[in-house]
């Protein structure tokens, strides 16, 4: 159940003397839903490159499916499934062909679901590429991949361009296909709202740096925003700052404290403290901000000093 | 089963089954010794995954409200026979502590707890 997909070690890749990756560690187990969240440049499609073989580190390095990523067997592969940008078919292809190719690809793919998947969006075999709306072309790809059956899926905005409805039903399939086999998927987006209600882990991604990796379930149950006044000092142990943000002379507190988060807070910051469920949004925004990040660190990672900075 | 989501209202999903389901329970829609669906199945239905069930259906066995049969399934509780007495004394004991702490805070004594303690079971009686 526990199985290691996907492990990386002080991972880092650079474009000329710009990081795009910075040092990172992360780990997907088999049968997990990994939302991989950034904004533009963040480094989303670097690791996935990174991850795919497509790309080489510049220090550390990565293991898929036990493999190091730079000298993937062909075994292994045949069971990674990939949905990044620039690796589009050519427009001339028909679909039946871009089928046919990807099953002699992947060893698991399963044709009849290729086809109730095109088939959901009225796709027919002997059509272009080409000819398809930018939705219908990912929707094509999509389908190609779940149908593929792997045991990795790395997918970049698979979503973009699809109408709510195919946002969502493409996410559900994703998720009866990780039930069903146990993939390992990573998916990195920047559309919040849908990947939410599919991803049982959230990665966030900043300037190359993984600022946090968690449990979205755990989120959820742990943590908590509270509205505190500017200068009062921020929360100690056992309570975790996770981000913070300012504004006017209100400062906005996402705390982390365990299953009893909000006895925490009260215990600590007194029962009218305004406290606010868990939004993953919220968090993400505070945490990938400008002002919070500026230097490229977590939002509060040194409570020291900006209590100093406060007073 | 009827159970509905909110991927956005910041409340654990896990907890969300668990709440609905109590809920069923209360209401009658689902009763006593009546199966639940698996735990593939419900995660298949709401679209979760499979953990997210196990851990629901865990606290729910906690609170016993329900009863994983290993290798039948999940089932509604048969009400009170259900809890062992060992189990069942341990967690009046739990409850008396509380209910005397809160009570000595109020300053009343164990002597006139227990009265209204019993003037409650009675009106209850009448009541149901």
């Amino acid at each position: 159940m526990s199985t290691l997909a996907i492990q990386t070690e002080a991972l880092s890749r650079l474009y000329g003397r710009q990081a795009a990756l910075d040092n990172l560690d992360l780990r997907v187990q088999a049968g997990r839903i990994v939302a991989l969240l950034g904004p533009n440049g963040a480094g989303k499609t670097t690791l996935l490159r990174l991850l795919a073989g497509m790309l080489a580190p510049t220090a550390g390095g990565a293991q898929v499916l036990g493999d190091d990523s730079r000298r993937l067997s062909p075994a292994n592969a045949c069971r990674i499934g990939v949905m990044i940008e620039g690796h589009e078919p050519p427009h001339w292809a028909r679909l039946q062909w871009l089928a046919a190719l990807q099953a002699s690809a992947a060893r698991g793919f399963d044709s009849g679901l290729a086809e109730r998947l095109l088939g959901e969006h009225h796709l027919d075999g002997r059509a272009r590429f080409g000819r398809l709306s930018k939705g219908q072309r990912r929707w094509v790809l999509g389908a190609l991949a779940l149908a593929s059956h792997s045991d990795v899926l790395l997918l970049d905005e698979p979503a973009d361009g699809l109408d709510p409805a195919s946002r969502r039903a493409l996410y559900g399939h994703l998720r009866d296909q990780v039930n069903d086999l146990q993939s390992a998927v990573l998916v990195a987006t920047h559309i919040i709202d849908d990947i939410e209600r599919v991803a049982d882990e959230v990665a966030v991604l900043h300037r190359g740096r993984l600022l946090l990796h968690a449990d979205l379930e755990d989120l959820r149950e742990q943590v908590r925003e509270v509205d505190v006044p500017a200068t009062a000092p921020l929360p100690a142990q056992p309570l975790e700052v996770l981000a913070s943000g300012v504004r006017g002379d209100r400062r906005s507190v996402w705390i982390r404290g365990g299953e009893t988060v909000e006895a925490r807070i009260a215990d600590q910051l007194g029962g009218s403290t305004a406290v606010h469920p868990f939004n993953l949004e919220r968090l993400f925004l505070a945490l990938t901000s400008d002002a919070a990040a500026a230097d490229g660190r977590p939002a509060s990672p040194n409570e020291k000093e900006e209590v100093a900075q406060c007073a | 089963m009827n159970v509905r989501l909110d991927h956005r209202s910041g409340e654990p999903i896990y907890r969300q089954i668990v709440e609905q389901v109590k809920y069923l329970i209360a209401r009658g829609d689902l009763r006593p010794g009546e199966q639940l669906p698996s735990i593939r199945a419900l995660a298949a239905e709401l679209r979760v995954n499979p953990r997210t069930v196990v851990k629901a259906y865990e606290t729910l066995q906690h609170g016993n409200l329900v009863v994983m049969r290993h290798g039948q399934g999940v089932f509604v509780a048969e009400n009170r026979g259900a809890v062992p007495a060992a189990a069942r004394r341990k967690a009046l004991v739990g409850m008396a502590r509380r209910l005397l702490a809160e009570a000595s805070r109020l300053g009343a004594g164990a002597d006139e707890t227990l009265d209204v303690v019993r003037d409650v079971s009675r009106e209850m009686e009448r009541g149901s």
